[in-house]
């Protein structure tokens, strides 16, 4: 009676649509940062330095963006596909995180609580245009539009290197105001909850992506990271 | 059999195959560099750039411009002159394939080429050439999702020995392109290390200097780029 059940748990694993769902609060609760439409996680080994990036850092994505097939080399896609891609994420809200570990050399491990004492998730956030730009627009203002008091709490249910399997876990981002005058007055504040279940993406494709801005950055389509012999 | 040639015609149509171009151009590459022979089997196309006196600001130099690609296009169709999504397309066909861009630079007294010349001439020691080589994708369509990363690329600009033979120059007018038949021979190093030798054996269009740039421009900037930019 155990053995079914426990063979329908591991399918139903393996076979779980990847998912983001988000709770946010206070100002972030805006159409404008809708951050749902799909995520992916790699992992940076190589930034183009000499040196080996040891341990490797977590980069996690979150995009309001729901056209993008994360582990698909856009180089080789249609024009049709890959402008669309192009296009929708530069205009979908976006959440990027880069996490760097300070564990004394030792890689995130799973179901442990990280914080900002653990890690610097680097986080950056571009706010969509899902409402688009009136014609009397103007500046939102300059790059730094969020409270620069941060809060993390990262926890991993999993940690997987490997392409195409599947990272699951919660990140928290609470964002505050510093009340010691260096903020300016309106800057973001709230709190970004997410759990998530992602494709884990090859570092070469997902880089590559990036730099290619999803195949429509020709200059860097023959370049690192996209090619290399292996 | 006429049933499935249309079905056969409808299917190309609705894949949105490329038909094959006219390229204007033959190439015929002779030797290897870093062990790999290059092919450029699209779309190549020449340009030169004029010696200029700038006055008070001194002279320039006199460039010959040479571009082969694999793009499937006709270099004399202005590509601002397609649809955005085909210079999409062509500009993946250019960045996927090897590519080349030789420049002859003629300093000194040099002028224009000729036919049937040979360069560098015995008393210009100041011509020199460059070269933008670049290998296209070694991978494929279905690209595993697990690849990994690997060495950087092979990419140089360093010609240590060139000549170049002209056979007929045709030079263009505003409105009719020119052709250039010649043999580029290029020796490449990467630092102090050889890495072998190409002769490039060409019959391209030869066009003025505005449109043979700007082509190149458009390549790499599908959605439009301003070509005539005032140099320094």
């Amino acid at each position: 009676m155990i053995r079914p059940f426990a063979l329908s748990v591991l399918a139903l694993t393996a076979c779980a649509e990847p998912y983001v769902t988000t709770a946010m609060g206070g100002d972030f609760s805006s159409a404008d940062i809708e951050l749902n439409g799909g995520g992916w996680a790699w992992w940076l080994t190589d930034d183009g330095t000499d040196e080996a990036v040891d341990p490797a850092r977590l980069q996690l994505r979150f995009t309001g963006a729901t056209t993008i097939d994360p582990v698909l080399d856009y180089r080789y896609v249609n024009s049709a596909i890959r402008t669309e891609a192009a296009a929708d994420w530069a205009r979908a809200p976006r959440l990027t995180l880069d996490v760097r570990a300070f564990l004394d050399g030792k890689q995130l491990e799973a179901n442990e609580e990280y914080t900002k004492v653990h890690i610097d998730p680097d986080p950056t956030l571009h706010v969509g245009r899902s409402s688009g730009l009136t014609p009397g627009a103007e500046l939102p203002g300059n790059e730094n539009m969020v409270g620069s008091r941060h809060e993390y709490v990262l926890q991993l249910s999993n940690v997987s290197m490997e392409a195409g399997d599947v990272l699951t876990g919660k990140f928290n981002w609470k964002v505050q105001r510093k009340d010691d005058g260096t903020d300016p007055a309106g800057v973001m504040t709230g709190e970004m909850a997410f759990n998530f279940s992602v494709p884990v993406v090859s570092e070469r494709v997902a880089h590559c992506n990036e730099v290619t801005h999803f195949g429509v950055a020709y200059d860097h389509f023959r370049d690192w990271p996209c090619e290399g012999l292996e | 059999m006429g049933r499935l040639s249309i079905v056969f015609a409808l299917g190309l149509a609705a894949c949105g195959g490329i038909e094959p171009a006219e390229t204007r151009t033959t190439v015929t590459v002779t030797g290897d560099v870093d062990g790999r022979a290059p092919v450029f089997s699209g779309a190549g196309w020449a340009w030169e750039r004029p010696r200029a006196d700038h006055g008070a600001l001194g002279v320039d130099y006199y460039e010959l411009h040479l571009v082969l690609t694999n793009a499937n296009m006709d270099p004399l169709v202005h590509l601002e002159s397609l649809p955005v999504l085909t210079r999409h397309d062509l500009a993946r066909e250019a960045a996927l394939g090897d590519f080349i861009h030789v420049t002859m630079i003629r300093r000194g007294e040099g002028e224009e080429v000729e036919n049937n010349g040979t360069y560098p001439e015995a008393t210009a020691l100041n011509d020199t050439a460059e070269a933008q080589l670049v290998f296209g994708s070694q991978r494929g369509p279905n690209e595993p999702t697990q690849a990994t990363l690997g060495q950087r690329p092979f990419k140089t600009g360093q010609v240590s020995s060139w000549q170049v033979m002209t056979g007929d120059v045709e030079r263009p007018s505003r409105d009719v392109a020119g052709a250039l038949d010649g043999r580029f021979s290029l020796d490449l190093v990467e630092g102090n290390t050889p890495l072998g030798g190409l002769d490039l054996d060409v019959q391209v269009p030869l066009v003025g200097e505005g449109y043979g740039s700007c082509q190149l421009s458009l390549l790499s900037r599908p959605e439009g780029t301003s070509c005539f930019v005032a140099t320094e």
